[in-house]
């Protein structure tokens, strides 16, 4: 039998950390290009914020758009009287879209990738369990995705104080808080469907078609009383933005939702993972 | 001490392929060859050992642990080379080796696969995605040994490496076996591979253990194998009575080729008064052996239906 193994290194808990900084390295290119997109994208709404301010010529051209459009944007009457009204309308929308994409594919790659590039049987013939891997791999995203949305918060705090519009930060917060809680709901779906796909491209497919299509449903509802239904199923029609940049403070329902969307779905791929043959 | 013992195990996919009601054990210190053709469940069987997949009934024991689920703890005394190294190509095959160290909770430095990547040849500074299909190979040979496991689960070692790597495979194999007492589980179908290394022999067919044994008692089984030229020209089975030793005797380029049990004195009296230009008698190699009885268990099966 074996005559003894090599020294055992520092042994523990930093294990996880490590499988987590091992996905973070293999998302490196994609987190550095969301962050990027989203940051540059809030930092310039932010930054021309103050262009469509009270601005009659922008009040008026708002008038001749069909108001279900608006309202599929996060466009209010009102919301160009604020810099947090700006905030809470195209880029908020922007801003769910964008993360969500992002935060999204992460999630619903989180498994998958490993199998379609058949790197699983590498990764989970090491020695720690799947319910660790699979908690590393979503410490790493949840880790990503808030990172990113601290620096576009922090951007869009930095160029609404630079350019003497915000007068609201708690608001702005608020906003920004309502746009990450959507993405996290987002990931909540990816990681209940990863451990059940097989290909990374229609995983990736699959997870821009949810955001895309609750985006769509969004828009559509302001189309008519008669499509309402569809902003009751769309995620970004959750917290209501508007309201926010107003000071109307956080649901605590959307909150439960997102949050609840979030956990199970999450719990739900690690049973699922589990359960599954790789 | 069994190392791997399966007792009626069977997995079944909805294709119909996989394991049927395998029952195998492996013995501590054994290098035991798991061999038969693509598709024939040898894989199924050893993503069932490292847990990448449930049995659907049946029992798996490995290193004494009853295979329920995940076992991580397990896996740390078990080296793994798939047929195929699918690893992550932006890393080096360094920083592969680190990776899998740290998740071992083995220093690399102290491990032996350094030494055993100088003796491979094989160079660690590259990218993965830049290694020939060898290097790959080498890369998942380290992988699979530098926490030196008590159990190696090898699933066509040699595929992709050089005749030169594949001996020096060969004496690391050997080596691990007799200083360390790994036990080894080599699935091929290279049986050459297998003659030259196993103790004894699994033989799988369509998900199903068609024999195990030793690989004298395999090769034994076949009696000998006669390979005899006369001077006279032609097919002379008939006339030298060949077809009475063995009915099935061939006739090829000037050779005549057949079988015989343990009947050796008997036919060499035969051939004493025959005017013989070469003759080869030889047990017949387990490649030989091993068609022999896939062609037996196939008529066998087709009988039957």
């Amino acid at each position: 039998m074996s005559i003894g193994r090599p020294k055992i290194a520092k042994e523990g808990n930093d294990k996880m950390l490590h499988f987590a900084m091992f996905e973070s390295r293999q998302n490196r290119r994609s987190f550095w290009i969301g962050a990027a997109a989203v940051v540059f994208l809030q930092a310039l709404f932010a930054g021309i914020g103050h262009l469509y301010l009270n601005n009659p010529d922008m009040e008026k051209m708002m008038k001749q758009m069909p108001q279900g459009m608006l309202e599929g944007f996060g466009i209010h009457p009102e919301s160009f009287s604020t810099f947090e009204g700006w905030i809470s309308s195209e880029p908020y929308t922007f801003y769910v879209l964008l993360l969500g994409f992002f935060a999204m594919n992460w999630s619903i790659g989180g498994i998958v990738k490993e199998r379609d590039r058949q790197t699983a049987e590498f990764l989970f013939t090491l020695p720690r369990s799947r319910t660790a891997i699979y908690w590393a791999k979503w410490g790493s995203h949840v880790a990503q995705v808030i990172a990113i949305s601290i620096a576009a918060y922090a951007a869009t705090i930095i160029a609404g104080k630079v350019t003497d519009s915000l007068t609201d930060v708690g608001a702005v917060t608020s906003v920004a808080a309502a746009g990450l809680f959507i993405a996290l709901a987002f990931m909540g779906i990816g990681y209940a469907l990863t451990p059940w796909l097989s290909s990374e491209r229609s995983g990736l497919s699959l997870g821009i078609g949810i955001v895309l299509l609750m985006f769509l449903f969004n828009l559509m509802a302001g189309f008519g009383d008669r499509l309402d239904w569809m902003a009751k199923i769309s995620l970004f029609h959750l917290f209501d933005a508007f309201s926010l940049s107003q000071g109307g403070g956080m649901n605590a329902g959307a909150i439960v939702t997102a949050a609840a969307l979030f956990a199970l779905g999450s719990a739900a791929g690690w049973v699922a993972l589990l359960k599954r043959d790789l | 001490m069994s190392v791997i013992q399966a007792r009626q195990l069977t997995k079944r996919y909805g294709n119909g392929k996989g394991v049927q009601s395998l029952d195998l054990e492996v013995r501590e210190g054994e290098i035991f060859g798991f061999i038969g053709p693509n598709g024939a469940g040898k894989s199924t069987t050893i993503r069932m050992l490292l847990q990448l997949i449930a049995p659907t009934s049946g029992e798996l024991f490995v290193l004494g642990t009853r295979i329920a689920g995940d076992h991580p703890k397990l896996r740390r005394r078990i080296g793994y080379l798939p047929s195929e190294i699918r690893l992550y190509p932006d890393m080096t095959g360094k920083q592969a080796l680190e990776f899998a160290a740290a998740a071992h909770g083995v220093d690399l430095a102290r491990s032996p696969a350094l030494k055993y990547a100088e003796r491979l040849q094989w160079d660690m500074k590259a990218k993965i995605k830049s290694y020939s299909l060898g290097n790959r190979k080498k890369l998942g040979i380290l992988l699979s040994i530098l926490h030196e496991p008590e159990l190696l689960v090898l699933d066509e070692p040699t595929s992709g490496l050089d005749p030169l790597m594949q001996q020096e495979f060969y004496a690391l194999l050997r080596e691990l076996n007799e200083t360390r007492g790994t036990t080894v589980f080599f699935s091929t179908h290279v049986l050459t591979e297998v003659e030259k290394l196993c103790d004894r022999v699994a033989i799988i067919r369509e998900g199903k253990l068609v024999n195990v044994a030793t690989v004298e008692e395999i090769t034994a089984k076949g009696g000998h194998r006669i390979e005899a030229k006369f001077q006279a020209e032609g097919d002379l089975r008939e006339a030298y009575g060949l077809l009475r030793l063995d009915p099935e005797a061939q006739f090829s380029q000037g050779h005549h080729v057949f079988h015989i049990g343990e009947s050796l004195q008997e036919t060499l009296k035969l051939l004493a008064d025959k005017p013989l230009a070469d003759l080869n008698i030889r047990r017949p190699t387990l490649e030989e052996r091993f068609m022999d009885e896939y062609r037996k268990t196939e008529d066998r099966e087709g009988g039957e239906r």
